[in-house]
């Protein structure tokens, strides 16, 4: 519990960012707003980004509620805030974490004008809905008779995957780009449960005054990436009070040993489950001065059929109390307990299952104005119009288990000479009215420079603060 | 290039702060559920209070294992409610009172002595158990249950009556958490 505790509580407070990502779509020339659409023109001839330090990105999302709404400093009890936040959540508040490292992205301009791009970067993901009304029992126990508990509303997923891709983007005419990038997915691990059902209630019985009731429970835990062995009875394996897990070939792995950097490094660079996905990308420069585009990321799914572990329970079951039995020598607890485990029982199968990406899905539309110049370039005869400012609007979408997570964005971007652009963003979304980002591009000699951050207003106080986000790029241009 | 990312950067890291919070009132903080669980029953007919030749029986007690040691702990409130609920229909006064025994089978204590008169709806009893009796309570791993019909009239072989006892026990399961 005080781990629990320990961790929601570092959670809200340093990780809270971003209900929407930095907007960095089509801005700046940099890959890693390629990454995000494929049919971006970096107009350049090579790139790379610098390797482990070249790309971060960090989102973190919270909805419904901030560190403060628990830890603000005033005379109102902890307790009594705790239980306010907790009974202003919905069924469908949510955290997210997404944290991606680029190990290596790299291009180059073929000789048939198509801009290759490859590389390969991590990406940690979680996603969970909260238990609303099992916090709702931890206050209010088993105080309310007749009042039900469900646990059908908590989903959570998270993974940590390993991304090689390679991908094309094409000019098709003056006005088209189209680029498709497909992916290859390693996962590391995955750990998903998005199929609950149940609930528990106290009731006035017959029997005996209250009976408790787990009714219709249909719960499901898929895990795959860290295998714990078990006996015949369910019971984890253990060798001196170590937990044996088992690797992809079935041999016994200490749960220590699991953990070490190498066998981690392994199983998140080569050694995972594997998947496949693409993205996709579509831009249209319908008048000079106004482009619009679209791009779909992470459609594809990892299949997991190595050390998985599925969990399940399922069933109902209803206690009047303790009924007498004659000679019976089981104490109360330890007869619930098993009459759970006959009526509720607990299957554990190693059943592939697969997983879908939280694919995102952008649409983009930007006006420029202002003084225009050329940028023609002889080798590629191609024509680039640069205006002293754009503006325009950015709708996001991400699928999510049971839930779409979406927002818009208008933005307005500045060039303000060759080699320094920004752009200022507002976003809107359910849980947010004032989340502004500001992302800044820089290129200087062979170096091109990308920082953006959002919800800036929020950075004022995090605590208070339920989106930020962070991304930075670092990479080598050569033109 | 260097300034705007120099000022950029400096702008981030001065705005990003958290205050107005207070980490250490979690210190202080004790979180408090009320727990309400089914506890024992017991349904009695006239094949209950007479022997093989239909001869009364008049006193006798029904023993109940209950080792509740993993539900408390101390981390619960030290005090309880137990709500015993009766019923009888017989036409005699039943007397009932619970013993409580520790692991190695030693008496640690004794209920009031509850009186149960014939009628048609409940008698609830509500006892609260506090310090050294909490204490036994939560240690007890057996209870016997003793019932007794008080002097009357034998009860006569097919009657239907019944006596039922239901019990709940309420206590606040308290969560304190240390740093």
């Amino acid at each position: 519990m005080k781990k629990l505790i320990n961790f929601f509580l570092l959670f809200n407070v340093f990780l809270v960012f971003a209900q929407a990502g930095v907007n960095s779509y089509n801005f700046g020339q940099s890959p890693q707003s390629a990454m995000i659409n494929p049919s971006y023109d970096l107009e350049t001839n090579y790139h790379l980004t610098i390797p482990l330090i070249g790309s971060h990105n960090i989102h973190v999302a919270s909805s419904g509620m901030t560190a403060y709404d628990f830890l603000a400093s005033n005379s109102i009890p902890f307790e009594d805030k705790a239980r306010s936040t907790v009974y202003q959540l919905e069924a469908n508040d949510y955290i997210v974490l997404n944290q991606k490292m680029e190990f290596l992205n790299l291009g180059q301009k073929l000789r048939n004008g198509m801009y290759l791009s490859f590389g390969f970067y991590e990406e940690l993901d979680l996603f969970s809905t909260l238990p609303v009304e099992f916090l709702h029992l931890f206050y209010e126990g088993m105080s309310i008779p007749g009042k039900m508990y469900k646990i059908d509303d908590f989903v959570m997923q998270s993974n940590l995957t390993m991304v090689y891709h390679v991908g094309v983007q094409k000019k098709l005419t003056n006005k088209l780009d189209i680029g498709i990038r497909l992916k290859l997915y390693n996962a590391a691990y995955d750990v998903q449960a998005t199929s609950n059902a149940g609930n528990f209630s106290s009731n006035i019985s017959d029997e005996n005054i209250y009976s408790h009731s787990l009714n219709d429970i249909d719960i499901k835990l898929r895990t795959s990436g860290g295998a714990i062995k078990y006996d015949e009875n369910n019971d984890p394996i253990k060798d001196n009070g170590d937990i044996i897990l088992e690797n992809n070939s079935g041999d016994e792995v200490y749960f220590d040993d699991y953990f070490r950097v190498g066998y981690l490094v392994n199983k998140t660079f080569i050694n995972g489950n594997k998947g496949v996905g693409i993205d996709l990308g579509v831009t249209y420069q319908m008048k000079e001065n106004l482009i619009l585009s679209a791009s779909i990321n992470d459609l594809g799914a990892i299949f997991n059929m190595n050390q998985v572990k599925n969990y399940s329970y399922k069933g109902n079951y209803t206690s009047d109390g303790l009924a007498f039995e004659w000679d019976s020598p089981i104490g109360y607890l330890q007869r619930l307990e098993d009459d759970i485990d006959e009526h509720i029982p607990l299957t554990i199968d190693g059943n592939s299952y697969t997983t879908l990406r939280p694919f995102h899905v952008n649409a983009f539309v930007s006006f420029s104005h202002g003084k225009s110049r050329k940028n023609v370039c002889k080798f590629h005869k191609t024509v680039s119009h640069y205006y002293t400012g754009n503006f325009g609007v950015l709708i996001h979408a991400q699928n999510r288990p049971r839930q779409i997570l979406y927002d818009a964005s208008i933005f307005y971007e500045r060039n303000f000479n060759d080699f320094i652009k920004a752009r200022i963003n507002y976003t809107l979304n359910k849980y947010s009215a004032t989340n502004i980002g500001l992302a800044v591009a820089v290129d200087w000699w062979k170096l091109n420079v990308f920082a953006g951050v959002n919800n800036v207003l929020g950075l004022t106080n995090l605590a208070k603060s339920n989106s930020v986000s962070a991304q930075f790029g670092i990479n080598v241009m050569i033109k | 290039m260097k300034k705007v990312l120099l000022l950029f950067s400096l702008v981030l890291v001065t705005v990003s702060c958290v205050k107005d919070i207070d980490i250490d009132q979690i210190e202080d903080s004790v979180f408090s559920v009320p727990v309400s669980f089914a506890f024992l029953q017991l349904d009695l007919d006239q094949d209950d209070f007479l022997d093989g030749n239909n001869n009364e029986i008049s006193d006798f007690f029904q023993p109940f294992i209950i080792d509740l040691s993993g539900l408390f702990y101390e981390s619960t409130s030290e005090s309880l409610e137990f709500s015993t609920q009766f019923f009888s229909s017989f036409d005699r006064d039943i007397y009932c009172q619970m013993s409580f025994y520790n692991e190695s089978n030693v008496f640690l204590m004794s209920s009031e002595r509850f009186l149960i008169t014939s009628s048609n709806s409940p008698i609830t009893y509500t006892t609260p158990y506090e310090g050294a009796d909490y204490e036994k309570f939560t240690n007890a791993r057996r209870i016997d249950v003793r019932i007794k019909l008080s002097n009357g009239a034998p009860i006569p072989a097919g009657d239907t009556s019944i006596f039922s006892m239901q019990s709940v026990v309420h206590f606040d399961f308290v969560l304190e958490p240390h740093y």
